[in-house]
């Protein structure tokens, strides 16, 4: 009897121990004690598909080759790579000296005192080579805490071809946008007027806050303190479920999760799209029915900003070090590599201007305006946490269980008290 | 003789014992500790804040806790018992001799084997819009409109219940059919000369032969379940509005993406209650009704 409990003590708590874990990742470190000018620092990068990230760091040893990279591969998902990164340096691991972070994380990671601030590292005029969105998402309080290699944002797409059969112009407003898909998938039939993805994720909230921007809502002030507009985020939580009563959008939508929407956009099924910069490869290819068709430019309003970058640990110890690689893996040469390996968009001007590269990737300009109209989500320590408080509200109201004016008045009610 | 076999012994569990201690005691009594404080990422630098039971009085009051924590149990409760019955069934046909027997047992197996998330995926497919499920429905002129699945709080938790039941009952048969194997053939030629039908030498040498099997397998899929959480990330991500969120996707949640760890050990730790109190009631009724 007795063993039996102690058996199930211990099965259980097997079983529900959450953390301290981690990924079993301790990196055996060199402290560089042999050699002061010889060190090893640990990177924990983005999936290295196409090798993109093991021939930047192969780049970077051949040019500094005293600094050894010893180059992790973070999971799929970003919220397991905040998991991972999370578990490290909330130990105050030195296992960490450089990273690759999501533009989200920056607030979260500065106000936690885990990453340092690259200014002192950085040469005069160095930054005024990125573009100033992607960039802005790595400076809080007048520091820069992170260099962007990744550039994305939340962008319109639309049918060339069905706009000009009926004579439309590229809607300004999300009214128009609606009522045009509406109108054209109608009179194509068997198709819908808009696709995106609006199962319970962070891309849910984002195409909240794309709407809700429009009326001019806003979420946090500089002082992180909530400025919410109870009845914007009414409306707008109130329009998103018209859209689906309506049917003025593809039905499941609230099901869809990026590679569903993608493949009705890639089917013909849609006239207006909102996917993220990543949808222009996919929605071109060989494979999809509207290569050539599917047109990108900005949405109505804003579009979210997204994209990576990279940020050195505090708790490193080669710090100067890791400044290095991060300045690398940002710098021209590394997001050519990128761009040409694995389609990663350029967060630096010159990029966009290349001749070279334009010949190759002739669709490149388009993203920059895309890119200069992009907007940050709301810059706040807690956004993980008022994102998630709105996806469940968000969800509530367009699957039909809650009034839009119930739901926004728990968003505004939980957010503030999170904020207070 | 005795006593140096016994110091063996102990000295061959040394290193599982530090295993243990190290991977889950450590961060078991860590998690407990957290759970009294406020801990916060985006606070980590101003550090810790004793709050005594503040974040259990909190959960308490946490209309959320409460609705994951039903959904947790119902899942559990609902999905556990159609393994069993199933699984039994399973078991039951494996453990007769029929042609192809091995291949039989190897291909129950499979569901089980294939990684949880790929299963998610898969089935995520079936119930989508346009997936094989509507149009097979469609195809016998059940429904006239394609159902949605996964958008509907009802049909989605249907929706994962199936997924789930399909991918453990495997697990569930093959525990019990080792369970089976074990009983004498003789038992049964007996009955059968006393009279004894089918059903009733299921019941009287069948069952009570395979009740510590069984109490053991339920117990295992009654832990697993309790935590499930790949599967419905990859089915709904907890969708409709959060109805299909289990307490460890709560957890998970509020402990790393939003980074409020204090709260989110508070969780994991009243879910372990919960769990170990579930374990015990079973383990004790089982102990009392069957000797084996």
């Amino acid at each position: 009897m007795m063993k039996k409990k102690v058996f199930a003590i211990l099965a259980l708590t097997a079983s529900m121990t959450l953390g301290a874990c981690g990924s079993g990742n301790k990196n055996v470190q060199q402290e560089g004690s042999k050699a002061p000018e010889s060190v090893t620092i640990n990177y924990y990068g983005r999936p290295d598909d196409n090798g993109v990230e093991s021939t930047i760091v192969t780049a970077f040893e051949k040019e500094y080759p005293n600094i050894k990279v010893n180059y992790v591969e973070l999971p799929d998902s970003s919220n397991d790579r905040l998991k991972t990164i999370n578990t490290v340096l909330q130990a105050g691991d030195s296992s960490i000296d450089v990273f690759a972070g999501d533009v989200i994380w920056p607030p979260i990671f500065a106000s936690a005192g885990w990453v340092i601030p690259l200014d002192e590292y950085l040469h005069e005029g160095e930054l005024d080579a990125y573009l100033p969105r992607p960039l802005s998402a790595f400076q809080i309080q007048e520091k820069t805490w992170g260099l962007p290699f990744m550039a994305d944002a939340g962008a319109l797409y639309y049918r060339k071809d069905l706009l000009e059969k009926y004579g439309k112009e590229v809607p300004q407003t999300w009214d128009e946008l609606v009522a045009v898909g509406k109108e054209i998938a109608e009179q194509e039939g068997d198709m819908s007027g808009f696709v995106s993805y609006w199962k319970p994720n962070e891309s849910l909230t984002s195409s909240m806050l794309e709407f809700y921007w429009e009326k001019g809502g806003e979420v946090v002030d500089e002082n992180g303190k909530c400025v919410l507009d109870e009845a914007k985020l009414a409306e707008t939580l109130a329009e998103m479920r018209a859209m689906i009563d309506n049917k003025a959008v593809v039905s499941g939508i609230e099901t869809f999760d990026t590679k569903a929407s993608r493949n009705v956009v890639c089917a013909g099924g849609a006239v207006f799209s909102r996917d993220w910069l990543s949808g222009y490869g996919p929605f071109n290819s060989e494979e999809s029915a509207v290569a050539g068709n599917m047109e990108i430019t900005v949405l109505p309003s804003y579009g979210c900003l997204g994209g990576w970058g990279v940020m050195v640990s505090a708790y490193s110890k080669n710090k100067e070090a890791a400044v290095e690689f991060a300045r690398y893996r940002a710098n021209y040469e590394s997001q050519l590599t990128a761009c040409e390996l694995v389609d990663i968009k350029p967060t630096l001007r010159a990029a966009y201007e290349d001749q070279n590269l334009a010949a190759r990737k002739p669709e490149l300009p388009k993203y920059l305006p895309v890119l200069e109209a992009a907007k940050p989500r709301p810059q706040s320590p807690f956004y993980a946490e008022i994102s998630g408080i709105m996806q469940l509200e968000i969800h509530s109201v367009i699957t039909g269980m809650m009034a839009p004016e119930k739901s926004a008045a728990n968003i505004v009610t939980k957010v503030s008290e999170l904020l207070q | 003789m005795e006593r140096k076999s016994r110091k063996a012994g102990y000295l061959m569990l040394f290193p599982s014992a530090l295993l243990i201690l190290i991977l889950i005691v450590y961060p078991a009594v860590n998690t407990v500790y957290q759970s009294f404080f406020e801990i916060r990422t985006q606070t980590a630098a101003l550090g810790p804040r004793f709050v005594g039971f503040g974040n259990y009085v909190k959960a308490f009051r946490d209309e959320h806790f409460w609705d994951t924590l039903w959904w947790t149990l119902i899942f559990t409760a609902v999905s556990v018992f159609l393994e069993l019955i199933i699984g039994m069934g399973l078991a039951l046909m494996m453990n007769r001799k029929i042609p192809g027997q091995g291949l039989i047992r190897t291909a129950v197996l499979i569901p089980w084997a294939i990684p949880t998330i790929v299963s998610g995926i898969v089935w995520t497919q079936f119930f989508s819009q346009n997936g094989v499920i509507n149009s097979t429905l469609a195809a016998f002129n059940l429904i006239k409109e394609p159902l949605n699945w996964l958008g509907n709080e009802w049909l989605a938790k249907l929706s994962i219940l199936i997924a789930d039941v399909w991918k453990n009952t495997p697990y569930m048969s093959l525990l019990l059919l080792s369970g089976l194997l074990t009983i004498p053939k003789d038992y049964y030629e007996a009955a059968e000369i006393d009279g004894a039908g089918k059903i009733r030498c299921f019941i009287s040498i069948t069952l009570p032969l395979i009740k510590a099997t069984m109490s053991v397998t339920v117990l295992f899929r009654i832990i697993s379940a309790m935590r499930v959480y790949d599967l419905i990330v990859a089915m709904t991500a907890g969708g409709p509005a959060g109805r299909t969120e289990t307490v460890s996707m709560y957890a998970i949640n509020t402990y790393f993406t939003y980074g409020n760890t204090g709260y989110g050990a508070t969780l994991s730790v009243l879910m372990l209650i919960i769990s170990i109190a579930i374990s015990m009631l079973f383990v004790d009724s089982l102990k009392t009704k069957g000797s084996v």
